[in-house]
């Protein structure tokens, strides 16, 4: 439910940060680099006018990661050399003086969290003049993340025909058929046992105005994210590290772990920019408890990028409380923190928090069910901050229907009620109030689960664990209770939480003698999909390819769950189990 | 004299003894094949065994095999030239075309003629090879690396002298071929070594001092058998002398528009056509010509993706039947070759393996692991 709200919001900015860039009238001028070890370190190729104007430097705004990844790019094939530190320096003055502004950052941050999206050609996400260019190869929030000048971006096309030959004939300037609509033959396709259907050649798709994709990709980008917005020069103006010094409360989820909550102590450092973390958080559902160290840092004043250790050893299970794990945060100017802590081999693993100040007061965040049945007897954990020791029953509001008849546990953090929903209570989302606090639709009333669904309901995975990493992906099954309609799967329906499923795969058959659920890996209790090895496998020769991985394929990854007194009901999702990515362009550097 | 006898015979049992080993390191019944560990690997066709390798300087990945077929002209993935002696089995540096500021791409592009609309990225190697021995000329585009952004020049035609080991000749192209002769074209060198046939919709003519067109086939107003234009691709066909270039083509009639596959052969000494139609022109992927070219090969194809089944297809050309087919599991990915005696048929490609395939019963004979990626086609040497 979050990650949808999220890209409404993203999609809603995006279109508005597009709207302010197409109405732009700023001059295009270059930005003065005045950072004596970023002119150094880059002045040796690119040179410096007297103005400060650094050649492409100055021509070019973008995010930490892209920055680092050109610094990246200049040690690899241009012989630069620095330290660690001199290029940490480098990227963190180039965010200040070359980024973004929040609201062009906004859109594109699932890019710095590392979500997996779905659909890279989602016209919603994707501009159509970078439909059939640069989406091809990157993910699009790479490219949305680029503010240069006309000139710039057709340096960054020249490069990647340099760098990539067949860019050109491939992406960029793609050969037109090699024969005319006359020299193509007419063919047919039998449709049942009596039709035919009569296929005649099609003309190509004609590209935009008789331009080739690169030139309509190119006029996008000068068009709609020009060097300098209204919004850069807004931001610019007033940038500034936030105040993130004091303890957050942590609330966050995690698929197939269930809700999180705890404490984040920020401190700052002597530097500004640094800050040092201690955490801990419990799995609400298993109360699991873990405590980690880390460090962070804050590019461009709002966009935090972290790492922690974990307090001891790293768990077996890949999914739960790893070595280290990144952290990528939005600090909103109101002082909200959201974002993403994720890990594993292609950082598939993650939780979304969100983050809110620790006051005096007592805070309530949320509970530990998802939701209770009526009529039922239970207990309900409630999570927060500073809740006072003394407690009664009746300073507990769950509402219609539900009362708190004891008090089992208290902490400060914590509070074990023992509740008592009444027959009939009608099916909704509850808050927990306490005092004044209140935790806000923190659990469902439902009188009978209706149907599950297994989310996601499309999802990837890659071969691994021999030359590169597995990549995991995580299902879990989502209960739900029919809204008022009585109907299944419709807008008023009520999401009840994830349920325990039996999980098994399931062929999806996509050919004849289909047989990729004997090869492609295996699901455990927990609805985690792991991989199978990469490398030849010669019980599979037909699936040998360019990338000798041969235990791909396509399954159902299913989930069967009885609920008590009810029907068994099941639910699946497709998933594709991929080759690996060999070559990984990831920018790690940025949060260390 | 009996001094000078022994030596003599000494002498010609060198030399006998010296043939003998050409023979064994550079003979029909031999096939070449680039791998990514940089090597050129040797494959005996009878064993079905590699039976040597040759270590080459970079890469490769291009290939062009000379009019003689003892030397084989590679271009690897740093766009260095490299001359293999199939003889010695020792390969040298011609010259490194990029120089490190400036890198030239060489495109073997050609239309795609079985499958209209589409390039065949297999069929022409963009050299050609000179059949005097002197030159190596191809049609490339440098990327110029500058201080700190790169440049695209515009295209040009250079003749590679391979005695020199230098590029002896580049030619702008002219203003209606600022493209290069495009990805509708791919050429070849006259006997004489003196002019350069373009293959395109007609075939130009040029002048390789030059570089000028100085005439032209026109094959665009085909006389044979429908009413579109007939174009031909030069392939890397070993059995294609230096005086012909044999293509399949298709051509569409005007009247119901269905499609008819045919093999052409061009006479470059008396520029003359002949056409031969072979069948229907159905999906298919390749089509090979048997040395004797009395029978032609071709993989036909149902479906897409995992549901994508295949199948051998022999034709007879003269009776224009399909006289044999036998459906096989290929990879996803796959060129095939045929041997040089025409008895087996090659699946490889971009992995690392081939499968030798009986191409009388269309059985798999034999599936080898070379454990690295095949980098570039394979090579026969024709039993001329």
């Amino acid at each position: 439910m979050r990650n949808s709200v999220l890209l409404t919001q993203a999609l809603w900015l995006f279109s508005a940060s597009l709207g302010v860039a197409a109405t732009s009238n700023i001059p295009q001028n270059p930005i003065p680099v005045d950072d004596a070890l970023t002119i150094a370190k880059c002045g040796g190729c690119h040179k410096s006018s007297e103005n400060g104007v650094m050649r492409r430097i100055s021509y070019i705004r973008t995010t930490p990661e892209v920055w680092e990844q050109a610094i990246k790019r200049m040690l690899r094939l241009h012989g630069v050399r620095v330290t660690a530190e001199e290029a940490s320096h480098i990227v963190r003055y180039l965010s200040a003086n070359n980024g973004l502004a929040p609201e062009e950052a906004k859109p594109i941050f699932w890019e710095a969290e590392h979500r997996l999206f779905r659909d890279q050609e989602d016209p919603a996400l994707v501009p159509a003049a970078l439909q059939r260019t640069c989406n091809y190869c990157h993910t699009i929030g790479r490219v949305l993340g680029q503010r240069r000048t006309r000139e710039e971006y057709q340096k960054l096309a020249n490069m990647h025909v340099g760098l990539f030959p067949y860019t050109d004939i491939m992406v960029f300037r793609p050969y037109p058929p090699s024969a005319s609509l006359a020299e193509i033959p007419v063919t047919t396709t039998a449709v049942g046992s009596y039709d035919t259907v009569v296929n005649y050649p099609k003309e190509p798709e004609a590209p935009t105005g008789g331009k080739a994709p690169i030139d309509v990709a190119l006029d996008y980008l000068a068009d709609q994210q020009p060097l300098l917005t209204p919004a850069w020069s807004a931001w610019k103006a007033v940038m500034q590290t936030p105040k993130l010094g004091g303890t957050w409360l942590v609330d966050g989820y995690q698929k197939g772990k269930g809700r999180v909550f705890g404490q984040m102590v920020i401190e700052a450092t002597p530097s500004g920019d640094d800050f040092t973390t201690k955490l801990i958080l419990k799995y609400a559902s298993s109360g699991r408890e873990i405590k980690r160290s880390g460090k962070g840092i804050v590019y461009t004043g709002y966009s935090w990028r972290g790492r922690s250790k974990v307090d001891g050893s790293a768990a077996d299970d890949p999914g739960f409380s790893p070595a280290e794990m990144k952290e990528a945060m939005f600090i909103s100017r109101d002082g909200t923190v959201e974002g993403r802590w994720f890990w594993g081999g292609y950082d598939e693993f993650g939780i979304d928090v969100h983050l809110t100040r620790v006051g005096t007061g007592t805070v309530l965040h949320g509970t530990d069910k998802f939701s209770v049945q009526s009529p039922s007897k239970g207990q309900l954990r409630v999570f927060g901050a500073n809740i006072p020791s003394t407690l009664k029953t009746a300073d507990f509001d769950l509402g219609p229907g539900i009362k708190v008849t004891h008090i089992a546990e208290s902490k400060p953090t914590e509070v074990l009620l023992e509740i008592d929903v009444a027959p009939g209570v009608a099916t909704g989302m509850h808050d927990v109030a306490f005092r004044g606090a209140t935790a806000v639709k923190a659990f469902a009333v439902y009188d009978r689960i209706s149907y599950i669904k297994v989310m996601p309901d499309a999802s990837f995975a890659r071969l691994g664990g021999t030359i590169v990493a597995k990549q995991f992906s995580q299902f879990e099954a989502v209960a739900f209770a029919n809204g008022p309609d009585g109907q299944p799967g419709t807008d008023d329906d009520l999401t009840l939480g994830p349920v325990t499923a039996n999980w098994s795969l399931e062929e999806f058959i996509s050919g004849p003698n289909d047989d990729d659920v004997k090869f492609v890996g295996s699901v455990n209790d927990s609805g985690l999909f792991t991989p199978s090895l990469e490398g030849p496998n010669p019980a599979r020769k037909k699936q040998s390819n360019n990338y000798p991985t041969d235990n791909y394929g396509d399954v159902w990854v299913s989930a069967s769950f009885k609920p008590e007194g009810g029907s068994p009901l099941k639910a699946r999702s497709y998933l594709v189990v991929t080759v690996p990515q060999y070559v990984h362009y990831d920018q790690p550097e940025v949060s260390r | 004299m009996k001094s000078v006898a022994p030596g003599i015979t000494f002498g010609l049992l060198s030399m006998a003894a010296l043939a003998a080993a050409e023979d064994s390191l550079s003979r029909p019944g031999l096939m070449y094949i680039g791998t990514l560990d940089k090597k050129l690997l040797v494959f005996d066709e009878d064993k079905q065994e590699v039976v040597g390798e040759i270590p080459v300087a970079g890469v490769p990945r291009i290939t062009a095999l000379s009019a003689d077929q003892k030397q084989l002209f590679i271009v690897n993935t740093r766009m260095g030239l490299e001359v293999v002696d199939l003889v010695t089995r020792k390969a040298s540096s011609v010259l490194n075309l990029s120089d490190g500021r400036s890198r030239p791409d060489v495109f073997g592009l050609a239309p795609d003629l079985i499958s209209p609309g589409n390039y065949d990225f297999d069929g022409f190697s963009g050299l050609a090879v000179d059949p005097t021995g002197q030159y190596l000329y191809s049609s490339i585009r440098v990327t110029v690396k500058d201080l700190d952004e790169y440049r695209i020049e515009p295209m040009k035609f250079v003749a590679i002298d391979l005695h020199s080991k230098t590029i002896a000749k580049a030619f702008p192209f002219p203003k209606e071929l600022d493209q290069g002769f495009g990805p509708l074209s791919s050429f070849k060198v006259s006997p004489d070594g003196k002019k350069l046939f373009v293959f395109s919709k007609d075939i130009l003519i040029f002048d390789l001092a030059t570089f000028t067109q100085i005439d032209k086939i026109a094959l665009s107003k085909p006389p044979y058998p429908g009413a579109t234009p007939l174009r031909l691709t030069v392939t890397d066909d070993p059995y294609d002398d230096a005086t012909k270039v044999t293509s399949v083509f298709t051509s569409v009639d005007p009247i119901v528009h269905k499609g008819t596959l045919g093999l052409a052969t061009l006479n470059l000494l008396t520029r003359d056509v002949s056409y031969t139609p072979i069948g229907p022109a159905l999906p298919m992927i390749g089509f090979l010509v048997s040395p004797n070219r009395k029978l032609g090969y071709s993989v036909m194809f149902n479906y897409a993706g995992g549901n994508r089944r295949t199948e051998w297809w022999v034709w007879d050309l003269q009776t224009h039947q399909v006289i044999k087919t036998q459906p096989f599991e290929s990879r996803p990915t796959f060129r095939f070759g045929l041997s040089s005696d025409g008895k087996k048929l090659y699946l490889y490609g971009s992995g690392s393996t081939l499968e030798i395939f009986d191409a009388s019963t269309l059985a798999s004979l034999k599936l080898i692991y070379l454990n690295k990626d095949i980098t570039t086609n394979l090579v026969t040497l024709a039993r001329k």
